[in-house]
């Protein structure tokens, strides 16, 4: 195990490579429960419109029962319905990261907690590429098709502010929150404490200051 | 533990929902975007005469390869998840400030470096490039902003033993926010 903050580093830098590597090679299957999830939540019909979801070689593909309307400039069939893919490496590489912490942090249970860090990781991913399957279908379309939706648009604001924190935020910060809470003793040996049991301390005292009872001022 | 999930949370999604709005969008991230891509340019022509920034491209004047910096790559989203941790985290204002010049250099710095990597790396070969680009790089940015907040962290710890009294058990004591 790394004894300082610089070698630990080194080593996540090391491990990057072949960890990103195997997880390229390894994505559909390490998307195959967020295809269950996804089927699922198409066979109870929500959202009401989309009618299944399919698995890619690197994502998934969403299909639909809406019309795509009439748009300037294009001819469609008319029984067309709108599908959309989605590239979910974009939105499950935190598991890479996890992975790659994982290693460099060398723990005695590293296999268990790298099962347990893919599994809690999942549902941040079904979560983003549900959010960016809607987005695709709802916004970058045109009018006719959020018609046939009939969302409200504080929903599609909803979406919309979804797909951005699920874009730009949520992968890898999920993967650190993840590797960090698997990994709290690890932790402790750089920061010189337990970080959550600083956390907890703190809050504890804040907690008993408040409803302490105001001491009296003694009378001389 | 509590406080200090749902502090970080509501902090993230706070700032993150501002920079989102027009206003945020107008008066922050562009001008924000515009002067990292020019900062590039010109450490880039030090050594590169070749390299402009045109807005938010940088871009090469001999062979006309251009990087557009956009949301994700300006390092705004990083810096705010260092915000969030180090404001929910508890510490006195001393610390969380210094926490905050310091993390926010150390993040820029490292996304400087980001850019300018990705200019050559996309110069080189494309699927370097997006490799890096959408999986190695953010990766790192936010292993970054780890490695900052837990030696920010190990600073508090430490501040916080020298204040105890020698007779103390040992334990530690956090200073409340």
């Amino acid at each position: 195990m790394p004894k300082t903050i610089s070698r630990f580093f080194l080593r996540i830098l090391a491990w990057v490579p072949l960890v990103f590597l195997c997880w390229y090679l390894l994505v559909p299957v390490l998307h195959w429960p967020i295809r269950w999830f996804l089927s699922g939540m198409a066979l109870l019909g929500v959202p009401e419109f989309v009618t299944s979801v399919q698995q890619t070689l690197h994502g998934f593909e969403f299909l639909t029962n809406l019309s795509p309307g009439v748009t300037p400039g294009q001819v469609f069939r008319p029984d067309a319905t709108v599908s959309t893919e989605v590239d979910a490496r974009l939105y499950s590489y935190g598991t890479a990261l996890m992975a790659a912490l994982t290693m460099a942090a060398w723990h005695p249970q590293r296999w268990r907690n790298l099962w347990y860090g893919w599994l809690a990781l999942l549902p941040f991913q079904m979560l983003a590429v549900f959010a960016v399957g809607m987005k695709q279908i709802l916004l970058n379309t045109g009018a006719a098709v959020r018609e046939q939706a009939a969302w409200a648009q504080w929903q599609l604001e909803a979406i919309a502010y979804l797909y951005q924190f699920s874009t730009l935020i949520m992968p890898p910060v999920t993967a650190l929150v993840v590797w960090f809470v698997l990994h709290r003793k690890f932790v402790e040996q750089f920061v010189g404490a337990d970080v959550i049991a600083m956390i907890r301390a703190s809050e504890k005292g804040a907690m008993s200051a408040r409803s302490a009872p105001i001491p009296k001022p003694k009378r001389p | 533990m509590v406080r200090f999930l749902v502090l970080f949370l509501v902090i993230q999604a706070v700032l993150f929902g501002a920079q989102l709005t027009p206003w945020g969008q107008e008066y922050f991230v562009i001008p924000w975007t515009n002067g990292l891509a020019h900062f590039c340019a010109q450490l880039v022509a030090l050594v590169d005469s070749s390299a402009e920034a045109i807005g938010k491209v940088l871009r090469s004047t001999s062979n006309g390869f251009a990087v557009s910096i956009e949301a994700g790559c300006n390092g705004v989203e990083a810096t705010l998840v260092l915000i969030a941790a180090i404001l929910a985290f508890p510490s006195t204002w001393k610390q969380k400030l210094w926490g905050l010049a310091l993390g926010f250099v150390a993040v820029q710095g490292l996304n400087v470096v980001r850019i300018i990597s990705l200019f050559y790396l996309g110069q080189w070969n494309m699927t370097a490039f997006e490799w890096a680009h959408l999986y190695i790089w953010q990766a790192l940015i936010m292993l970054d902003v780890l490695i900052v907040w837990l030696i920010w962290v190990r600073r508090i710890n430490r501040a916080a033993h020298r204040d105890e009294p020698p007779s103390g058990d040992g334990g530690v004591a956090p200073q409340a926010a």
